[in-house]
């Protein structure tokens, strides 16, 4: 598989504070990528600066082959190729499900304002949302702003789907869902770059996990196997007694 | 009795006159209004800007013309400018003085609610590829408008009030009309309170759209 989104020696600091130090990796075209670590270990840092939000400290982003850094790059056009889904869903308040599904689609894609409802809709159906396009986020329940976030991020049709800790807010049974909503998209083509501690997450997307610590990868391998790296104190001290 | 006959004698021959000056403090309060929260926004905008030359321009300006009380600037444009030969209309002064001072107390109001924000909502909008220009129009300001809506009300009750001032640089707005019918029959006690009536009808009309609007916004009242 050709690389879509190729990361190179990534550092970030905060006022002299590392962050990350030194990451790579590779997302090919439709992979499934799951970084995992303890909170503050520089996961959402990443996140943020493959999408341009945070600006690194030194490395190379490339997506497609295009060093993103440059100042020549349309900064608008590559936040549209890579979907951002927030930890708290980060819906816009004042406006109802459909307006915040279809708000980019109009305003940055050119879409008149009916089609780009129209589209919205039928991207919201394919959660499970229409019947709720005039509700508020207030009006909804936790996994419900889940299902809009990602219907937001998708409807543009990025190529590259970035989510923050998307369980964070929810019960079990939702997490469950939100893992079998992104098996889902997987298998759609999206490539997706999964952040998360939650350990029930990772093992049931049943992908291999980036685990990273202090800034750093720390080890790559499935639940299971990273769970029984007993010599190896950073990761057992994450997963606790199993 | 007489007097109050010779008071309502006086108010009806006078009325053209007092009609005016009401028209005059209705334009002064709402061109204010709408200037003062236009400009309040823009101070708004670069109060958030990410250079902080800006902040600290935009912040000066706030404290600057909350700090200084309405009639010295008032009187610094109307009496004190004509001196470097800048010569403006009392609606001019008034209407640009007014409108420095409101538009820093709604530059204020909606900096606090901007405070109260979600900033990840901001950045879920950078996210999607909106520029900051528009994350401010489609995101920032709808938002920070709403909840600002009873400071604005305040704002815009306290625009008509204070309007009153501008007689002393001799704009005839209502109050003055109604000082002349005053001294022209002693009835200090009765025309001021008939002015008194009339700014509270005129607020009550503003406290109540407010309200409509707060309602259709699905906003609490305050």
């Amino acid at each position: 598989m050709t690389s879509l989104l190729s990361i190179r020696d990534l550092t970030k600091q905060f006022d002299g504070t590392p962050v990350l130090e030194g990451v790579s990796l590779e997302l090919a075209h439709g992979e499934f990528k799951v970084i995992m670590g303890p909170s503050g270990c520089g996961k959402s840092t990443l996140l943020r600066c493959i999408n341009r939000l945070i600006e690194p400290t030194s490395g190379v982003i490339e997506f497609k082959g295009q060093d993103i850094m440059q100042a020549s790059t349309d900064v608008s056009w590559l936040r549209q190729q890579i979907g951002f889904v927030f930890q708290q869903f980060a819906l816009f308040r004042h406006l109802t499900v459909l307006e915040n599904v279809s708000l980019a689609l109009h305003k940055l894609r050119g879409f008149s304002r009916s089609e780009a409802k129209s589209r919205a809709l039928q991207e919201l159906a394919q959660f499970g949302m229409a019947g709720f396009a005039d509700k508020f986020p207030a009006e909804l329940s936790g996994g419900q702003k889940q299902r809009v976030a990602i219907a937001r991020a998708l409807v543009m049709d990025p190529q590259v789907l970035l989510m923050d800790e998307p369980t964070s807010a929810l019960d079990p049974v939702k997490s469950r869902e939100v893992a079998q909503l992104l098996r889902g998209l997987s298998q759609r083509g999206v490539a997706i770059i999964c952040v998360t501690h939650d350990l029930s997450l990772a093992e049931s997307l049943l992908q291999d996990v980036t685990f990273v610590d202090s800034g750093r990868i720390h080890a790559v391998g499935s639940v299971a196997s990273l769970a029984q790296r007993v010599d190896d104190p950073v990761i057992q001290h994450f997963f606790g007694h199993r | 009795m007489t007097h109050w006959m010779t008071f309502w004698r006086d108010l009806v021959e006078q009325m053209p006159l007092i009609a005016q000056g009401l028209l005059n403090t209705v334009l002064l309060a709402s061109t204010v209004s709408v200037t003062g929260l236009l400009l309040g926004c823009l101070v708004l905008y670069l109060s958030v800007s990410r250079r902080a030359f800006v902040r600290y321009i935009t912040k000066s300006y706030i404290s600057f013309f909350i700090g200084m009380p309405l009639i010295v600037l008032l009187f610094l444009m109307y009496y004190g400018a004509p001196q470097f030969g800048l010569n403006l209309t009392p609606f001019s002064v008034a209407v640009l003085g007014f409108t420095l001072n409101v538009a820093a107390y709604n530059a204020a109001y909606l900096t606090t609610a901007y405070n109260g924000l979600d900033p990840v909502e901001l950045d879920a909008a950078r996210a999607q590829g909106f520029s900051e220009w528009q994350v401010f129009r489609l995101i920032t300001l709808p938002q920070v408008l709403r909840t600002s809506i009873p400071a604005l009300t305040n704002q815009m009750i306290s625009n008509l009030k204070d309007s009153s001032v501008v007689f002393l640089i001799q704009y005839t707005e209502f109050f003055a009309r109604v000082q002349e019918l005053a001294s022209s029959n002693f009835q200090f006690f009765k025309a001021y309170m008939f002015a008194a009536v009339v700014y509270l009808f005129m607020v009550s009309i503003l406290v109540l759209a407010s309200r409509v609007v707060q309602r259709r916004l699905g906003l609490s009242l305050v």
